[in-house]
């Protein structure tokens, strides 16, 4: 097995395995979005309000989700220990 | 690397050309914006809002001068009412004085006409007493001298019938 | 593979100066909008007879309100800079819709964005608590938490153009892979259709773009919204202390 594609093949992994990180957001959007449609059923006037909170919380919650997709997108795709190897 | 058109750049390749520009393309829509939408539209908005102020203001002094009318008028009004009472009040006591006076007058001037009346009473009847004495004198003359063809001196005449009169006028 | 996980294209150089798709995008952008500004404030009345003048007027009125809520009434002035923050992003993410590259998936746009809302925020620092007040808000509230706080500080203009960035170009890969995906199953069960140099697969019509409107319409706009919304409470924070 050549060393480019042993590196290749574990950037692969690795990339699958930045991924993990999206169970994270995954759990804390479910939470916002629950806790949301709550304070809606309790006050249905502050539903604009709400909404748009959850919005903005649930993009920032995804960003630790992206920050690992960028990872692992880096790894499959500009894989910088490809260019270590010369 | 150098890389010729059509060539692609890698994924996260760091590009300062393309930096520098996004910032120049950032700074030019941010004065495109500002000279052309939002300076304009801010105007428009604040012209609006001006407007609005400015016609509710006129509203309001309209408002308050149109209450301020009323009040003007009410207070007339009232001051007019009371005013006409007072005159009304004014009238009937000076008619009443005046009435008072035409009666005092009148009453007066009754008296006056009573007394004056009185008097020329009191006056035609001495005046009428006057003429029935002269008149009796004259018939009791008459009849003296037809009763008694008796020749008597004037002065005698004069007494006797000066007599015969007081008693005719004690009668 | 070898087109999904691609940088912008080189359009033209001049000399050692390199003009990628995402520039040309971004002179695009600009352009359109300086047209669509021109067209909408055209004839602006006090009393509005015009459909254009509302739009104008909502959007300019969204934004002011913004910041308003998010700056305060002292920072008005970086209501324009947040419209166009807005609609650069906004638009950068929505022009891969008509097959062109989003302006939005090149990191260098996020991060130049990102540094000069760093720069916006050092600067408003500085101004509320001199230079020496800045330097020594690092140390609080005890000394050794130094690092941590330089961190926080550098980690902010990051995590903005990161978060911008892999949206976007996330949305893009994403479509791309699935594209690929529904060109092999289409090969795969003979609905590829070849004229020459034509291709045409059929899964490929209608589904992506499902997908499209998720990441370009729907994620493009809030990550826009999030980062004008993020530069405004920062910065806004930032002139507060």
């Amino acid at each position: 097995m050549s060393d480019k594609a042993f590196v290749l093949g574990c950037s692969a992994i690795g990339a699958g395995l930045a991924m993990i990180a999206g169970i994270g957001p995954g759990i804390g959007e479910g939470y916002a979005v629950g806790k949301t449609i709550e304070s809606i059923a309790r006050q249905p006037e502050a539903q604009g309000d709400c909404t748009r909170t959850m919005f903005i919380g649930v993009a920032m919650a995804e960003s630790t989700g992206i920050y690992s997709f960028v990872v692992a997108l880096i790894l499959m795709f500009a894989n910088p220990f490809i260019k270590r190897l010369g | 690397m150098i890389l010729a058109a059509g060539d692609v750049t890698d994924f996260l390749s760091i590009n300062l050309t393309t930096i520098i520009a996004s910032w120049l393309n950032l700074l030019i829509l941010f004065l495109v914006l500002k000279h052309f939408l939002f300076d304009k539209v801010n105007k428009v908005l604040e012209d609006r809002k001006n407007e609005v102020a400015e016609t509710y203001k006129r509203a309001d002094e309209a408002e308050e001068n149109a209450k301020k009318l009323e009040d003007d008028y009410r207070e007339r009004l009232s001051g007019a009412k009371e005013e006409s009472a007072q005159i009304i009040q004014a009238a009937t006591k000076k008619a009443q004085q005046r009435s008072d006076e035409i009666i005092a007058e009148a009453k007066t001037e009754a008296k006056g006409i009573t007394e004056n009346a009185r008097a020329e009473i009191e006056r035609e009847k001495k005046i009428a007493v006057n003429k029935i004495k002269d008149d009796i004198t004259d018939i009791a003359f008459s009849a003296a001298q037809a009763v008694i063809e008796k020749d008597l001196t004037s002065e005698d005449n004069e007494k006797l019938i000066a007599e015969f009169i007081d008693s005719v006028g004690e009668a | 593979m070898d087109d999904i996980g691609a940088g912008p294209k080189v359009v033209f150089e001049i000399g050692s100066i390199v003009i990628t798709e995402t520039v040309v995008m971004g002179w695009l952008i600009v352009a359109v909008v300086t047209l669509l500004c021109l067209w909408l404030t055209r004839g602006l009345k006090k009393v509005p007879d015009s459909k254009r003048q509302v739009v104008a007027e909502m959007f300019v009125k969204f934004v002011n309100d913004m910041v308003k809520k998010n700056m305060g009434e002292k920072l008005m002035g970086y209501s324009p800079y947040i419209g166009a923050l807005l609609i650069s992003a906004v638009l950068g993410a929505l022009i891969s819709m008509v097959g062109l590259r989003s302006m939005t998936a090149d990191i260098n746009v996020t991060a130049a964005w990102a540094l000069l809302t760093f720069v916006l925020i050092t600067f408003h620092k500085i101004k509320a608590n001199g230079f020496v007040g800045y330097l020594k808000s690092f140390a609080q509230p005890v000394a050794f938490i130094l690092p941590l706080n330089l961190i926080s500080e550098l980690a902010t203009p990051a995590s903005m153009a990161f978060r911008l960035f892999g949206n976007v170009a996330g949305g893009m890969v994403i479509t791309g892979l699935l594209y690929g995906a529904l060109g092999t199953a289409s090969e795969a069960l003979h609905l590829h259709f070849a004229f020459g140099q034509w291709a045409f697969s059929a899964l490929q019509v209608g589904i992506p773009a499902v997908l499209s409107i998720y990441f370009d319409l729907f994620s493009g706009c809030i990550q826009a919204y999030i980062f004008s919304m993020l530069t405004m409470v920062n910065v806004g924070a930032a002139a507060e202390e």
